[in-house]
């Protein structure tokens, strides 16, 4: 889960009024989030990765406005128009990055900090929702020193490309960026085999940025800037227009008058009118189904209140639906269950009382359980001790031949855990020798799953393995060991070939079953002992318990 | 053990019983027993604290084979047997000495000046004669003690015993000597009773002498003698297993599903979209080779699964709206979480009310430290049917919390890819204060519509390997899969756990 650094100051600002220690811890309880640790003005807050629109000072400032019903309903930012205009050559971009959104917002009063935040909530967008800028890419620009108002996203060849970047002292051409520039060696290799790049200037011939790469020095965003630009270029046009809305409007929270930026002589004149700002999907919901899934008998008002603290607009319709206006930057909201879901926080889940229904079904353990439990229980009481290994084990440890082909990982965190054990024998053999300074006899047993490869398929089997440690460790002391254990879990296993390995020869046998279940008894050969550097002899038993198979989707 | 004390413990005792610490070959004198008896009644008797021993090394000379066939040392003999100013020749035939005996008495006896030759002039020339001098000392003193008690400590005579030694008369060792002596002054009254049999046994049951017996009175103190010949089930399998009982009770029935996994069921039959992070290779283990895993998802079921990750299906969901290929969700994964069951049993049209579980291994990318393993066991629940709500969840959570013993509680909203709403129950722990315990809540449309589901199912996944922990109050996760047998038969019987956690 993602962790951010709020300013508790700028925090105050957008809310508008001082929030306690306590009562933020509350907030962020409400808003899936807590706080990690404290500074001396700020707090690291760890929040889910659902809500992207959060992660900054401004945007949990908005919905901490809603919960605590200072602002309902979608914020009220200024909308203002712009002389900006904005043309994409699409043809050009084909291949690339084809799709660009741009707003402008003016009068906006920031610092320092708050421009720290910003760009660290830039960064946090394109880390979550963009796979570190291989979706869309941000920019966010000063434009109070262009001369131009009027923009072009195009493909430019390298050569035509010459612009102080970010961070550089010298005008650089776009091979030179790739290659020198910090930011063009950690992101070249998404614009890598192209012979022309996107960039964004002005009809002047001002360079704002090379999407995805870097923005020019000349808009460079400072604590001063007031007049913003921010621009998406990507490859999917609804994330597109997603981030630029949320960049905008989290931009927005800091005052200023919001205008999207549109095509010079644009056809779409209606677009260009304040009033179609913000741009929202609508999302009915029909209160009934909430009322069925939350269990909560909440009348129609009172859901529509519900949503407006979660900042949502919305108009009743007839009989129980209710049309909620969903900012486009809300990604997470994707069926009506989503907005149930924010209802639901705003009611606040401390007020949902839980409530156990009637539902009545008859409970039951499984027969692989019914049949390990009473392998566990004979064997501890054989004077066992129960060992619990795990599936992941080092292939390196079945040196001998094992009755299933073991399943190996193609991506292993590190050799002794490189495969999953076909047998319990090498777990329980490997935890002999951590314990063989100990008093003998050691007795010691695990029942537990092993999986392997049998005939192609994957076969997945409930084991029961038990060893004796001993001075002497011969086969009639094993032999009793199990015929006992037999008469307990009720087998009547019959012996067949003698085995060969792991066991010394002449002294395995093959443990026959019914159902094709197989099992082997001996005494361990002394070279896999010397190998293992075990120093006592041992003698043990393993058979299949329960060899399930997947005849419908589960066992 | 029938007495205290053996009979021959009981002579050693005896022989001790006035405090005087002495060594080994002392007490082997006094009682009469042979130096490896005395020896292994000292181990005993100190081992039950009637004795103190003292161990300490010191250098010994002991009488050579040369010595013993030596009465006296040459010069000594010749100083006792010469007259005053004898003639060399008749101080030999006196001294009944053979010739190279004779030149050694003479110097040695010169070198340690008992005698002095002198010449004195006769007719005839010049006759040589013994002189006495000083009469021998310490040297044949020290010499005819080496050969009475065959040993002598160096340190009291170093200069004679090195001079003897030179003359291969003395051979230096280094012994370690036992001293020993009794813990306090003790009675025989005393020692006779530790002779007394003190435990009722078979024969003094059968031979009637348990009359007489006096048995002394025994303080428990939960002395435990480390053995691994007893049996002992795991505790956290049998936690697990009560875990499971309490769901049985609730009336779940329990599932279990295979390990590797379709990443179908694993991801995209829960909706997780495909370009997830949970997807990527550092997250979760995939499988080398090609496995046969049957069956494969039916093919119309991956047709509507398909069409919800694209744009929500018949869902009303707009879907994550990129492109959903089958060749990934049919690749093989080690299962991340046991979900992938519950996915799989809702595929079966489990009916329309009905409760599973299951409690099994799970596995993640996670390097191996004291708070992940990268193998753990969720313990997952489905509840399905008509008319179930949030607040019954909620419900749920909240009795399956009391029957640990768990009386608050708090919930969290949640986020998973597969529920909405979701929740993250709370429980308040006396030591570890709120922990998180309890993620859960109802399956998205968008999962259960393509499996044919059409009443909500409420689902939860509990890691209850940290539940474990918080149980048995751990600090290292790594101890639930110890493999040091002390460990595991020091813990608290995970059922008698769950008692002493009861109101």
């Amino acid at each position: 889960m993602p962790t951010i650094e709020i300013d508790r100051r700028t925090l105050t600002r957008i809310v508008g009024r001082e929030i306690g220690d306590a009562e933020l811890e509350e907030l962020l309880f409400n808003f899936k989030g807590e706080i990690q640790s404290r500074g001396t003005s700020t707090v690291a807050v760890e929040l889910n990765a659902d809500r992207v629109d959060l992660m900054c000072s401004a945007g949990l400032g908005r919905a901490f406005k809603g919960f605590l019903g200072l602002e309902l309903g979608f914020p009220r930012y200024p909308l203002a128009e712009t002389d900006f205009t904005l043309d994409v050559d699409t043809s050009s971009l084909r291949e690339k990055r084809p799709f660009m959104v741009a707003y402008v917002v003016k009068g906006v009063r920031l610092d320092e900090i708050s421009v720290r935040e910003l760009i660290d909530f830039q960064e946090r967008m394109h880390q979550i929702l963009s796979g570190n800028r291989l979706r869309f890419a941000i920019g966010v620009h000063d434009v109070s020193r262009l001369v131009s108002h009027r923009l072009t996203y195009c493909a430019v060849g390298s050569s035509s490309i010459s612009f102080i970047p970010l961070g550089a002292e010298r005008e650089m051409n776009a091979a030179q960026i790739l290659a020198e520039h910090p930011k063009g060696q950690e992101f070249s290799h998404l614009v890598a085999g192209w012979s022309s790049y996107p960039l964004l200037a002005t009809d002047a011939g001002e360079v704002l940025s090379m999407p995805p790469i870097i923005n020019g020095s000349l808009t460079q965003l400072t604590a001063h800037s007031t007049s913003l630009m921010v621009d998406v270029t990507g490859t999917d046009l609804t994330l597109v227009r997603s981030a630029a809305q949320l960049m905008a409007f989290t931009i927005a929270e800091f005052g200023g008058a919001v205008a999207k930026v549109l095509p010079s002589g644009a056809a779409d004149v209606e677009a260009a009118k304040p009033a179609n700002l913000p741009e929202m999907r609508e999302m009915e919901l029909d209160c009934d189904y909430l009322r069925g899934i939350l269990g909560l008998p909440l009348k129609k008002s009172s859901i529509a209140s519900l949503l407006g603290r979660a900042r949502f607009d919305s108009v009743s319709q007839r009989g129980n639906r209710i049309i909620a206006k969903v900012p486009l930057y809300r990604l997470d909201i994707m069926h009506q269950v989503d907005l149930i879901e924010d209802v639901a926080m705003m009611y606040g889940y401390q007020n949902i009382g839980p409530e156990r229904p009637y539902h009545a079904t008859n409970g039951s353990l499984h027969t692989i359980t019914l049949i390990t439990e009473g392998a566990r229980r004979s064997l501890s009481s054989l004077g066992f001790i129960e060992v619990n290994n795990m599936l992941l084990c080092a292939s390196s440890a079945s040196f001998w031949s094992q009755p299933l082909d073991m399943i190996r990982l193609s991506n292993p965190m590190s050799h002794d855990m490189d495969s999953l054990r076909s047998s319990l024998l090498p777990g329980l053999l490997s935890s002999l020798t951590k314990n063989q300074n100990k008093p003998k006899p050691i007795h010691i047993f695990e029942v537990g799953p092993v999986v392997g490869i049998r005939d192609g398929s994957y076969v997945q089997s409930y084991n029961a393995c038990a060893l004796v440690c001993d001075n002497v460790a011969s086969c009639d002391i094993i032999e009793d060991f199990f015929a006992q254990f037999c008469l307990d879990t009720g087998l009547t296993p019959s012996f067949g070939d003698r085995a060969g390995d792991p066991f010394l020869a002449g002294r395995g046998s093959i443990i026959l079953l019914p159902d094709k279940r197989q099992g082997r008894i001996g005494e361990v050969s002394p070279e896999i002992l010397r190998r293992i550097g075990l120093d006592y002899p041992v003698a043990c038993f393993e058979l299949e318990l329960c060899l399930p198979s997947l005849r419908r989707l589960t066992y | 053990m029938v007495a205290n004390i053996t009979e021959n413990e009981e002579r050693v005792l005896l022989a001790l019983k006035d405090g005087v610490e002495r060594n080994l070959e002392e007490v082997s004198k006094t009682t009469g027993l042979p130096d490896s008896a005395v020896a292994s009644a000292i181990e005993s008797l100190s081992m039950k604290n009637l004795l103190k021993k003292s161990t300490s090394t010191a250098v010994f000379a002991e009488p050579t084979e040369r010595a013993m066939r030596t009465s006296s040392l040459p010069e000594d003999s010749l100083y006792a047997t010469i007259g005053e100013g004898m003639t060399l020749s008749a101080a030999k035939s006196e001294s009944h000495l053979d010739d190279q005996s004779f030149n050694a008495a003479l110097a040695w006896g010169i070198k340690r000046g008992l005698i002095r030759l002198v010449q004195v002039g006769v007719q005839g020339g010049v006759e040589r004669r013994i002189e006495r001098l000083n009469p021998p000392q310490k040297l044949g003193e020290t010499f005819q003690r080496l050969k009475e008690q065959r040993r002598l400590p160096v340190n009291e005579t170093p200069a004679e015993l090195e001079v003897l030694r030179e003359r291969q008369l003395a051979a230096l060792k280094q012994r370690s000597e036992v001293r020993v002596k009794a813990g306090a002054e003790l009675s025989e009254d005393y020692i006779r009773s530790l002779r007394r049999p003190t435990v009722l046994s078979h024969k003094t049951l059968v031979d009637g002498s348990y009359r007489t017996l006096e048995v002394p009175p025994y303080q428990y103190a939960l002395r435990r003698k480390a053995s691994f010949h007893r049996g002992k089930n795991h505790f956290y399998l049998e936690f697990l297993q009560m875990v499971k009982e309490t769901l049985v009770a609730m009336g779940f029935e329990e599932m279990y599903g295979p390990y590797i996994e379709y990443e179908f069921w694993n991801f995209d039959a829960l909706f997780v979209p495909q370009d997830h992070i949970a997807r990527e290779a550092h997250q979760s283990y995939a499988i080398s080779g090609e496995p046969h895993l049957p069956p494969a998802p039916a093919k119309d079921l991956m047709r509507n699964v398909g069409e919800v990750h694209a744009a929500g299906g018949t869902t009303g969901s707009i879907g994550w709206g990129s492109h959903w290929s089958p060749e990934i969700a049919l690749r093989l994964v080690l299962r991340s979480h046991t979900t992938s069951v519950s996915a799989r049993k809702l595929g079966e049209h489990p009916g329309d009310s009905y409760k599973f579980f299951t409690i099994d291994r799970n596995f993640r990318r996670d390097p191996l430290d004291a708070t992940h393993l990268p193998e753990f066991q969720q313990c997952e629940g489905i509840v399905g049917g008509e008319h179930l709500t949030f607040r019954n969840l909620l419900g749920f959570l909240e009795e399956f919390a009391h029957s640990f013993g768990v009386t608050k509680i708090r919930f969290k909203p949640g986020y998973f890819p597969f529920t909405e709403p979701s929740v993250e129950a709370y429980i308040y722990h006396q030591n570890l204060g709120w922990v998180e315990a309890a993620p859960g809540g109802m399956f998205r449309p968008e999962v259960t519509a393509p499996l044919g589901i059409t009443h909500p199912v409420l689902a939860w996944g509990i890691g209850i390997t940290r539940f474990a922990m918080a149980y048995y109050g751990l600090n290292d996760i790594r101890e639930l899969v110890t493999q040091d047998l002390e460990t595991i038969l020091l813990k608290e019987e995970a059922v008698s756990k769950f008692a002493n956690n009861r109101d």
